[in-house]
């Protein structure tokens, strides 16, 4: 392990972080401002910072705070971020207070700790892409340092490389029922409690779909590597003049929607928002928490629109492909090809390292924030299920649905040989 | 087609026979449906197998609110364009919805009942005579009238003090229709949000702000003009 390697994984982890927490921070927003434009109204933009600029209003001479600097109400997020931490931290006397505090963290880690099998930008290069970008600007001398500090290595742009890939999503992912049982518990309220009942079984009824649904496109890739299922959706079948990507989504379109649903289950907002129901159960299973502790429990779900978003595109939207775009460090494809020399093309066409890992980066981006406006537009558009309705759409129709395709699959996977 | 069905909304026509022969209520606008036809009913209660299917009404659903969601946005960025060139104040929004306080509905009409106002004779003085009629007359009882006597004889009474509780007002119009001096009016003026409740205890010094102006050239006040007496 050397150096060049350990400046990787924290430039991975920086852009990680950056992005989950700036993402669940600005979906606050987007949550606001989309479901006001869906609904024909403005939205929030009534948080301001006052700038020098304007006249008085009364006439006096001078300029007054006059201006108000709304930035189409962006500033709301950071509002509630600072009522969050500047609120009364107030533990209530009846609760167990080592489990009540625990079950914060139980909810904001797995989500963070999720994202870090997804890959968000294929392997790449940095040394060449540094010299690349150096290069254009005119930085030479920059250029060639980077490039002889990074050397010509190939890394990949994924925080844990790690060959159980979605098998870790899942265990993570299901611990996220902690943070909701113990929650519940300790609070020592009955909504809490009925919250944290109802979280436990949905959230645990819903893992079961979740898997299921995945595992018919797990047997034709072969793997659960999340890196290696990103590689194979950058293959591409050929229909004639047609060119079809061989993403999930195609291989399996009937799926994407049950793990979609699954998986919107399990981050517990509306349609599926039976353990919060403000109509019912005040708030759930937080609803003993104040201040930021509160924040962190509505903060992780932001964080886990995002975190779906990933997971759904690396699995079924071909994670950072673009279609026609290959770089010199698609190793899988080149041994494919092993006639051809590795290069950087889009459509055959000759381009810097950089742009393609740039472009990737974007494509990845692209598809994580269409996923998460999609899941906020279900959000605001859907009425909430009732509790034995979302039983029963699990286990009467998702679970069946999900073996049977299981089956299918793996038996026209057996009969094409694999 | 039933006897029932030309009997109007009587006695015969429930909900069974709705459902049962998918006929419509006889409505009580004549004319618009002929007499017996058989209208059928537009919610019916069997779902198709699309609609059981749950997930085709979902995607439709979706749509229909994706295809609110860019239209607006659509418009927004049209707004866009003329923001950028300082012309957003004019320009149509995506949303109908307005910023109040900073923008007003252009269409309050012009007889809309909103803040109050005492008339005034020629001399300054309130118009009223207290006689109490809109005190009386008002359903929420947020007019408070004390009565002294006018010097001048003519006149007989005026308000000493005249004060109406804005914050319990319905602004259902009474105290003007019973006004039998034309003395207090309901003016158009919506605004009248007030962060303190005192200040929304109007007295006669605040209700006694009218002043009509006339225009000489063409003989009329705009907005109204005093009386003679």
């Amino acid at each position: 392990m050397d150096v060049a390697f350990i400046v990787v994984a924290f430039m991975n982890l920086a852009f990680v972080l950056g992005l989950l927490l700036n993402l669940g921070g600005l979906l606050t927003w987007v949550e606001r401002k989309q479901g006001a434009v869906m609904a024909n109204r403005i939205g929030a933009n009534r948080a301001y910072i006052p700038l020098p600029v304007g006249r008085d209003p009364n006439g006096a001479g001078g300029f007054k705070w006059t201006k108000r600097f709304t930035l189409m109400g962006l500033f709301h997020a950071i509002n509630d971020g600072v009522k969050m931490l500047t609120k009364e931290n107030f533990t209530p006397p009846f609760v167990d207070k080592a489990v009540y505090n625990l079950a914060v963290w139980f909810s904001a880690v797995p989500v963070l700790v999720t994202f870090a099998v997804i890959p968000f930008g294929g392997p790449f290069q940095p040394g060449v892409m540094m010299a690349d970008i150096f290069g254009t600007v005119g930085l030479t001398g920059v250029a060639t340092t980077l490039h002889d500090f990074f050397g010509d290595g190939v890394y990949h742009m994924q925080l844990a490389n790690l060959n159980v890939g979605l098998l870790f999503v899942f265990a993570i992912g299901s611990t996220g029922i902690f943070s909701a049982a113990l929650g519940g518990w300790a609070s020592n309220n009955k909504f809490s409690l009925m919250g944290a009942l109802r979280s436990s079984s949905q959230m645990i009824s819903y893992e079961v779909f979740m898997g299921m649904a995945i595992l018919g496109l797990l047997v034709i890739y072969g793997t659960v590597d999340m890196n290696e299922i990103a590689q194979m959706q950058g293959e591409s079948w050929a229909l004639g003049p047609l060119s079809i990507p061989k993403w999930g989504v195609f291989l399996q379109p009937h799926m994407f929607f049950i793990f979609m649903t699954a998986l919107m289950a399990e981050n517990k907002r509306v349609p599926f928002d039976m353990p919060e129901a403000e109509s019912e159960l005040v708030a759930g299973y937080f609803t003993e928490y104040t201040g930021m502790k509160m924040g962190l429990f509505m903060m992780t779900e932001f964080l886990e629109v995002a975190v779906i978003a990933g997971i759904v595109t690396t699995l079924f939207f071909g994670a950072y492909h673009i279609p026609g775009v290959v770089a010199a460090t698609d190793y899988w494809y080149w041994a494919q090809h092993p006639d051809l020399m590795p290069t950087n093309a889009i459509f055959g066409m000759a381009v810097p390292h950089a742009l393609i890992i740039v472009a990737r980066v974007g494509a990845f981006l692209l598809k994580v924030v269409f996923f998460c406006w999609l899941q906020i537009l279900i959000r605001w558009t859907l009425p909430k299920f009732r509790y034995d309705q979302v039983m029963r759409l699990g286990w009467k129709y998702m679970l069946p649905i999900s073996i049977v395709n299981l089956i299918v699959t793996a038996g026209v996977v057996l009969a094409l040989g694999g | 087609m039933s006897d029932e069905t030309s009997t109007g909304l009587g006695r015969n026509v429930g909900f069974r026979q709705i459902i049962d022969g998918h006929v419509m209520p006889q409505p009580a606008y004549q004319g618009e449906f002929t007499e017996g036809e058989i209208v059928k009913y537009y919610n019916p209660e069997e779902m198709t197998l699309a609609e059981k299917l749950y997930f085709p009404e979902v995607l439709k659903g979706l749509m229909v609110t994706a295809k609110v969601f860019w239209g607006n946005m659509a418009r927004w960025a049209v707004w866009f364009t003329y923001w950028i060139r300082g012309k957003g104040k004019d320009a149509p929004k995506g949303a109908v919805t307005i910023y109040y306080p900073e923008e007003e509905r252009p269409d309050y009409s012009p007889i809309n009942r909103g803040k109050h106002i005492l008339t005034m004779r020629k001399s300054g003085d309130p118009q009223c005579v207290a006689c109490y009629m809109c005190a009386t007359a008002c359903p929420a009882f947020c007019i408070h009238i004390v009565a002294g006597e006018h010097d001048d004889p003519n006149i007989e009474k005026y308000p000493v003090r005249f004060d109406i509780e804005i914050d319990k007002c319905v602004f259902c119009g009474y105290c003007e229709e019973a006004c039998p001096v034309d003395a207090i009016r309901l003016t158009p003026e919506p605004r009248m949000a007030d962060y303190q409740r005192e200040r929304m205890l109007y007295d006669k010094d605040y209700l006694l702000t009218w002043n009509p102006t006339y225009v000489e050239d063409e003989h009329v006040y705009p907005g109204g003009a005093p009386r003679d007496d």
